[in-house]
């Protein structure tokens, strides 16, 4: 029999809150919010592409939005085990009484595991739009640092791209007819420019070889731009935010079955009491009528 | 002393530091290749020795300009005056490449062919 008035009054004002509650808890803002603003996106454009997310991922990690998450996360953790532990206990709980209390717990656990999550998807997605603003700002300096140019500019890039692999093919060839004429011995400059060449090749194939400067490689093992991988970045990004959106329609159903189980415990908390009270219009004029009669 | 100094410092404020870039130094060396072909009062020896002599000068010269990453993209009238005829700026190469003399592909380029003179005519312009 359950009749501990005081559990009625919780389990009522249990239903309550989160009956009122439910439906806010996909878009609560949490009270303290941690912030996270990543390195300026004039220093990450530069670092290579394969390092890009590593970095990025660092510096969250470090940040105090990072870090509450991780507590989150943890606290996530440890209130699953929390439910799973009250599950159990119900189970092999005796007695209406305790098994009642027990599934009073687990109202109020589910609940606080329903905001930990809500709290977590905040966090999210505040990281996920962080990164898409970073990442849509990055390409905009990149683009700028490639530059829009203006139609003269434009035709005299072509010309003197034009010039220089005109220059590319002949270069050899004008050697040759200049050892051939005998005009002169090869001249200090272009003595020196080949040895630096030469080294600067070296530190070239050195570098485009060093495994910190590899290339992004698309879905298929292809190398990518650097523009297509922030792109590819910003989609991910974008990808989280529409999963975050899904995820907070989740919790909003999961926050709608806890208030409905909690509506359940408090009607059948009120039932049981009914049951054991005396509530007074219960004796109808008809049945009292035998107390008058015989004397 | 004093006034030394403050001619010294006002000159050093007033006249800029004026640094030649590889362009115009192709286009001195150029220009005086130029008066080689046209001086008058030099013999064909000559003339062919002093187009020799200059020739090595004018490749270093004009392989700075193409590989000077300075003027990508540079829009001034010289850069422009520059890379709006390879033949005609870039002309040591560009006669290497056509193997022909560098006085050749100077008139080529200028409209002086042989084709061009021979069909001349000698005449008033009104």
């Amino acid at each position: 029999m359950i009749s501990h008035p005081m559990f009625l009054m919780r389990a009522t004002a249990c239903a309550a809150a989160l009956l009122i509650t439910a439906p806010a808890v996909a878009s609560s803002p949490s009270a303290e919010a941690p912030s996270w603003s990543p390195k300026a996106s004039e220093t990450l454009v530069k670092l290579p592409a394969a390092y890009l997310k590593k970095n990025l991922d660092q510096d969250f990690i470090d940040s105090q939005l990072g870090r509450a998450l991780t507590e989150t996360e943890t606290n996530i953790e440890l209130k699953g085990k929390t439910l799973s532990d009250l599950k159990a206990a119900i189970g092999q709980a005796r007695g209406d009484d305790l098994k009642m209390e027990l599934r009073h717990q687990l109202l109020a656990e589910k609940r606080a595991f329903i905001d930990l999550m809500s709290r977590k998807n905040d966090m999210k997605r505040q990281r996920a739009t962080t990164k898409l603003k970073l990442f849509e700002n990055m390409i905009r300096v990149a683009g700028e640092k490639n530059g829009r140019q203006s139609p003269d500019v434009a035709a005299l890039i072509e010309k003197q791209d034009a010039a220089h692999r005109r220059f590319a093919k002949s270069a050899v060839q004008v050697d040759m007819r200049v050892f051939e004429t005998g005009q002169a011995p090869e001249s200090r400059y272009a003595a020196q420019y080949a040895e630096n060449l030469q080294a600067i090749e070296k530190l070239m194939g050195r570098i485009s070889a060093h495994s910190a400067n590899q290339a992004a490689v698309g879905d298929d093992g292809t190398p990518i731009s650097r523009e297509e991988h922030l792109r590819h970045l910003m989609l991910e990004a974008q990808a989280e935010l529409s999963l975050l959106d899904q995820e907070d329609t989740v919790l909003g159903y999961m926050a709608k079955l806890v208030a409905l189980d909690a509506l359940a415990l408090s009607e059948q908390a009120l039932d049981a009491d009914l049951a054991d009270s005396n509530l007074p219009g219960d004796v109808s004029a008809a049945k009292a009528v035998s107390m008058f009669l015989g004397n | 002393m004093k006034s030394t100094v403050f001619a010294a410092a006002l000159i050093a404020l007033t006249v800029p530091a004026v640094q030649a870039g590889t362009l115009e130094n192709l286009e001195r060396e150029r220009a005086l290749l130029i008066e080689v072909f046209r001086d008058a009062g030099l013999s064909l020896a000559e003339r062919q020795s002093r187009i020799e002599s200059t020739m090595p000068r004018l490749i270093d010269l004009e392989r700075m300009v193409l590989r000077d990453d300075s003027l990508k993209g540079r829009n001034t009238p010289a850069v422009r005056k520059a890379f709006a005829n390879y033949d005609l700026t870039f002309l040591a190469h560009a006669s290497a490449e056509h193997r022909r003399t560098a006085l050749d592909t100077w008139l080529e380029q200028i409209g002086m062919t042989t084709a061009a003179l021979t069909s001349a005519r000698i005449g008033r312009r009104y």
